[in-house]
C-alpha cells in the first residue's frame, strides 16, 4: 500500500513536470522547430544508410533488410525516448553541480536523482517521440513475416529497457563533474560512444563484443529487443539485458549518492 | 587584413588550443577512434559474410584507412568551433567588430584557419602513426603531389564551410538558439559527403547529383587526391563546383549579413 | 529546537599550480591546505526566536546554516534539528525546515509563482485546505495575490523574493534558515520583508537563523544575535546586552553660552568624571560609564550654564562592525 502511494505521489510530480514544460514550450521559439528537423535529419540518416548498405549485401550481422528496418526504428526510439526525458537534464545538471545549485534540491523531501532527471520534459523531442512511432509502425507494417502482438509489446518494453540503460550510461559519463568540476570531455566521449548503438550487435566480435555488451553496453540496448523480436526466443539475451541494466541502475544509485557526499564535503 | 593582426590571430587559436590539451585529444580521439571502430567493425561483418576481400575497389586495410581519414579531414575543414558567430549575435559582442577597422568575416575565417591547422598537425600525427604500424593499403598511391593536392583541397574545403557554416549561424539574427542547424548540418553534410558510406556505395544517379552540391568537397573529396584513379577532368570540375558555391554562399552570406546588421542594429543593443 | 555542539567544518582546497608542469605534478602529488570554515561551534535555538547570525564575508555564517539545513556534511561535531540529524537528510527532517537564499532563486524562472507552489504542495504533501489557507494568508500578508500567475521573471526584485518566502512557508516549516533574504533589495521591499517575518513569527512562532549584511535587518528582526569570526562564536546574546558589553559608555555633549572673556574652564570638570572627548570654549564632549549618566549630567547642569545637553550611545550597529572586524 505504501509503496503505491510512494509511486502515485511521484507520478503526480511528473505531471508537474509535464505541465511546467509544456507551458515553458508554449512560447514560440524558432529553435524548436530546428530541433525537430534536427532530429529528423537523424532518422533519416539512420535509415539511408542501411538502405545504401543493402543495395550491396543481403544480409547483415544476421539480418535482411526488413530487419535491419525494424532494428533502426528500434535505436531511433530508444534516442527519442532518451531525447524527450532526460537528455536535457543531464546536459544542465554539470552546471547545477559546479554552481552549487544543487541545495534546493537536497533540503526537499524528494529523491534529487529523480527530480533532476527528470525536471525538464522536451515537447519538441517529443514531437519526434511520435515521428519515431511512426517509424516503428512502418517498419513493422512492412515486415513480410508474422510478428505477434505480444512480441511487439515485449520489443516496446525492452526498447524502454534500452532508453533506461542509455540514460544510466550518460549519466555515468556526467557525474565524475562532482569530483573534478568539469566533465565537458568526458561528456563528448558519450555521444561518440553512442554510435556503437546504432549497428547490430553481431558485428561486434571478441574483446570488442565483450566491451560493448556489458560494460560500455551500446551494443545491447536496441540490438537485444531487436533480436527477441525477429529471432527466436533466448532466454540468454533477455537475461543479460536485464541484468546489464539492474547492474547500472544500482551503479549510477550508488555513485549519485558518493556524488552527493562529496558536494556536502565540498566548499561552501 | 594586415600581416601582423592575422599572425596574432594564428598564436592566440593555437594558444587556446594548448590550454585545454586533455579535452583536446579526448574530444579528437574519442570522436576519430569511435567512427573508426564502428566502421571497422562493420565493414569486417559486411566482406565476411559475402566472403569477398574487394567492393566497389576497397579492400578492408583500404576502408579502415579510409574511415581513419574521414574524421580527421572533418575536423580540419568543418572542425573550427560552432557557433562563434551566432554566440556573438546573442551575447551582443557583435557591436564591437562593426567598430573595428577590420571586416568581420575575414577575421572570423583566419580564426578558424588556424584552428583547422592546429587540427591539421594532429592529422598528421595520427596518420604517421597509423601508417608506421600498418603501411600503405593496396588502395593508396600516397605521392608527394598527392599530398599537396589534398591539403589544397582541404584548404579550400575550409572555406567553403565557412561561408556555409556562417550563412546559418546568421539565422541567429531571427532566431533564439541555432546549435541545433548546425548539428543538422554536420550530420547531412557527413553523410552525404561520404562519411558514413563511400560515395562509390551510393546509386550511381546520387553520385552524380552529389559531385554538383557541396557536400563531397568538405568530406570525401581530399582524400581522393591520396587514393588512385582521380582523373584530371574530375579534378577540374571538383575545383569548379567548390569555387561556384563559394561565389554563391559568399554572395548569399553577404546579403543575409546586411540584413541582419540592420536588424540587430535596430534592436539598439 | 536546534542544539548544535562543538560543529566544526574544515575544507581541503586543492591549490593549483600553475602551467603545464603543475597540473602534471598535481595530478600525482596534490598541494592541499585547509580552511576551517567553523571551529567548535555550539548554540542552541528555540521555538519563536529569530537569531541573527552575524559576521565578515568567509566568517562562516553560510557554512553553518547549511549544514543546519543538511546540504553539508560538518567534519566534526553534532548538531539536532528537530530532533534529527541534518545532514542525514531524512524525509521527516526535510518535511519540517525551509531554507532561503537570497543569491539563489528556487521556483521557475519562467513560469508564474502560482506554478511552482502547487509543484510544493506535492512536494511536502500538504493538504488540500491548508494549501489554500496558508497561501492565502501569505500572500495577503505580502501583498502579492495579484501577482502569483505573473512569470517569476516579469516581477520586480523585491517580489521575487516574497514568492520565495511564500515557497519556502508553505508547508509551515518549523525551523526556518534565511541567508541573506534581503540582499539587493530596495529599502522599502527590505521593510517589507522585515515586517513580514515578524507578522509570521508572531503567528507561528517557527525556530529562525537569519544571516544578513544589512544592520538594519538584524537591529530590527533580532532580539539574540550571534556574531561569528574566522569560523568561532565570539558573541552570543542579546543585541542589547552587546552595547553594555561592548559599549560600556555614552556620551554627554553640553553646550552652553560662555560669558565674555571667560576661558576653558577645566576646574569645573574632574577627569574622574569620566574621559573628555573634546572641550572647547562652550560645548564640551565627555564619555562617561553608563551607570553614572544620570547622576553625571545632573551635576554638570548645576555647575555650567547649559543651553542643551545631549546624550548619546554608540550605534549598535557600528559596535557590532567594529566587533566582526576583531577591533
Amino acid at each position: 500500500m505504501q509503496a503505491w502511494e510512494f509511486r502515485m505521489r511521484y507520478l503526480r510530480l511528473y505531471a508537474y513536470f509535464l505541465r511546467f514544460s509544456m507551458s515553458r514550450s508554449m512560447e514560440f521559439r524558432l529553435d524548436f522547430f530546428f530541433r525537430i528537423i534536427m532530429d529528423l535529419a537523424y532518422y533519416a540518416v539512420g535509415l539511408g544508410f542501411f538502405h545504401i548498405l543493402y543495395l550491396h549485401t543481403d544480409s547483415l550481422g544476421g539480418w535482411n533488410m526488413h530487419q535491419m528496418r525494424i532494428f533502426v526504428a528500434g535505436y531511433i526510439l530508444v534516442d527519442a525516448v532518451h531525447m524527450t526525458m532526460f537528455s536535457n537534464n543531464l546536459y544542465m545538471l554539470p552546471r547545477f553541480i559546479n554552481h552549487g545549485d544543487l541545495d534546493y534540491y537536497l533540503i526537499r523531501p524528494v529523491s534529487s536523482l529523480f527530480f533532476l532527471s527528470l525536471r525538464d520534459f522536451a515537447f519538441n523531442s517529443f514531437i519526434n517521440l511520435i515521428f519515431a512511432g511512426g517509424i516503428v509502425v512502418w517498419a513493422v507494417g512492412t515486415y513480410p513475416g508474422t510478428l505477434g502482438a505480444s512480441g511487439i509489446a515485449v520489443f516496446l518494453l525492452l526498447i524502454l529497457a534500452g532508453a533506461l540503460l542509455y540514460y544510466c550510461i550518460h549519466l555515468l559519463t556526467i557525474l565524475p563533474t562532482f569530483w573534478t568540476q568539469s566533465g565537458e570531455s568526458l561528456h563528448q566521449l558519450f555521444y561518440n560512444l553512442s554510435r556503437f548503438m546504432e549497428r547490430p550487435d553481431r558485428i561486434y566480435r571478441g574483446s570488442i563484443r565483450l566491451l560493448l555488451t556489458v560494460a560500455l553496453p551500446f551494443g545491447l540496448m536496441a540490438s537485444f529487443p531487436a533480436r527477441l523480436l525477429l529471432e527466436p526466443f533466448n532466454w540468454a539475451i533477455l537475461a543479460q539485458l536485464l541484468a546489464v541494466l539492474t547492474g547500472f541502475l544500482f551503479l549510477i544509485s550508488f555513485i549519485w549518492n558518493r556524488g552527493l557526499r562529496a558536494y556536502s564535503s565540498a566548499s561552501s | 587584413m594586415p600581416l601582423n593582426l592575422a599572425l596574432r590571430l594564428f598564436a592566440l587559436e593555437f594558444k587556446r588550443a594548448f590550454a585545454y590539451r586533455a579535452e583536446f585529444w579526448i574530444g579528437f580521439l574519442g570522436n576519430a577512434l569511435s567512427q573508426f571502430g564502428v566502421a571497422y567493425c562493420l565493414w569486417a561483418a559486411m566482406f565476411a559474410g559475402l566472403g569477398k576481400t574487394i567492393l566497389q575497389g576497397f579492400t578492408l586495410p583500404d576502408m579502415a584507412l579510409y574511415y581513419l581519414l574521414i574524421p580527421l579531414v572533418e575536423r580540419v575543414v568543418m572542425g573550427p568551433e560552432m557557433n562563434h558567430i551566432s554566440s556573438e549575435i546573442y551575447e551582443g559582442t557583435l557591436t564591437r567588430y562593426l567598430v573595428y577597422p577590420v571586416a568581420f568575416f575575414r577575421f572570423k575565417y583566419v580564426s578558424a584557419l588556424a584552428q583547422s591547422l592546429v587540427f591539421a598537425g594532429q592529422m598528421a600525427a595520427v596518420v604517421g602513426v597509423f601508417l608506421l604500424i600498418f603501411g600503405v593499403p593496396p588502395a593508396y598511391h600516397i605521392t608527394g603531389s598527392g599530398i599537396a593536392l589534398a591539403l589544397l583541397a582541404s584548404a579550400i574545403g575550409t572555406l567553403l564551410y565557412f561561408v556555409l557554416a556562417a550563412c546559418l549561424e546568421m539565422v541567429a539574427f531571427w532566431a533564439d538558439n541555432v546549435w541545433s542547424l548546425m548539428v543538422l548540418n554536420k550530420l547531412v553534410l557527413h553523410f552525404l559527403g561520404g562519411g558514413l558510406l563511400p560515395l562509390v556505395f551510393f546509386p550511381q544517379a546520387m553520385q552524380t547529383i552529389l559531385k554538383l552540391t557541396p557536400f563531397p568537397y568538405l568530406v570525401s573529396f581530399p582524400l581522393r587526391f591520396l587514393m588512385g584513379g582521380m582523373s584530371m577532368a574530375e579534378m577540374e570540375t571538383g575545383f569548379g563546383v567548390m569555387a561556384f558555391w563559394i561565389v554563391v554562399l559568399s554572395l548569399l552570406a553577404s546579403g543575409i549579413w546586411r540584413r541582419g546588421v540592420k536588424q540587430y542594429a535596430g534592436v539598439g543593443i | 529546537m536546534i542544539e548544535v555542539t562543538g560543529l566544526s567544518k574544515t575544507f581541503r582546497v586543492h591549490k593549483k599550480e600553475p602551467g603545464l608542469m603543475g597540473s602534471v605534478r598535481s595530478l600525482f602529488q596534490r598541494q592541499w591546505h585547509e580552511v576551517h570554515a567553523l571551529k567548535s561551534v555550539s548554540l542552541r535555538v528555540e521555538a519563536g526566536e529569530i537569531v541573527g547570525l552575524v559576521g565578515a564575508n568567509g566568517a562562516g555564517k553560510t557554512t553553518l546554516v547549511k549544514c543546519l539545513a543538511g546540504i553539508l556534511n560538518p567534519t566534526a561535531g553534532s548538531a539536532s534539528v528537530l530532533g534529527s540529524t541534518p545532514w542525514e537528510r531524512r524525509d521527516g527532517f526535510r518535511r519540517q525546515i525551509a531554507l532561503i537564499m537570497g543569491q539563489k532563486a528556487q521556483l521557475w524562472w519562467d513560469l508564474p509563482a502560482a506554478d511552482g507552489f502547487l509543484l510544493l504542495r506535492e512536494i511536502y504533501r500538504i493538504p488540500e485546505a491548508e494549501y489554500k489557507r496558508s497561501l492565502e494568508e501569505l500572500a495577503e500578508t505580502l501583498q502579492v495575490g495579484d501577482k502569483l500567475t505573473t512569470q517569476i521573471r516579469r516581477l520586480s526584485l523585491g517580489e521575487r523574493m516574497k514568492m520565495e518566502l511564500i515557497a519556502a512557508l508553505l508547508h509551515h516549516p518549523r525551523v526556518v534558515f534565511l541567508d541573506e533574504p534581503t540582499i539587493g533589495l530596495d529599502l522599502t521591499a527590505q521593510r517589507a520583508i522585515r515586517d513580514f517575518l515578524l507578522r509570521y513569527r508572531e503567528a507561528h512562532q517557527p525556530a529562525m537563523l537569519l544571516t544578513s549584511h544589512y544592520m538594519e535587518d538584524i537591529e530590527r528582526l533580532c532580539a539574540r544575535i550571534i556574531i561569528v569570526r574566522e569560523g568561532e562564536i565570539v558573541y552570543d546574546g542579546g543585541l542589547q546586552e552587546v552595547l553594555s558589553r561592548y559599549a560600556p559608555h555614552k556620551q554627554l555633549s553640553l553646550r552652553w553660552d560662555p560669558a565674555p572673556g571667560e576661558g576653558i574652564r577645566s576646574d569645573l570638570v574632574p577627569a574622574s568624571l569620566g574621559e573628555i572627548v573634546s572641550a572647547e570654549l562652550g560645548l564640551l564632549k565627555i564619555k562617561v560609564s553608563r551607570s553614572k549618566v544620570a547622576e553625571i549630567a545632573s551635576l554638570l547642569l548645576q555647575r555650567l550654564p547649559v543651553a542643551d545637553l545631549n546624550i548619546e550611545e554608540e550605534d549598535v550597529g557600528t559596535i557590532i562592525e567594529a566587533l566582526i572586524r576583531k577591533q
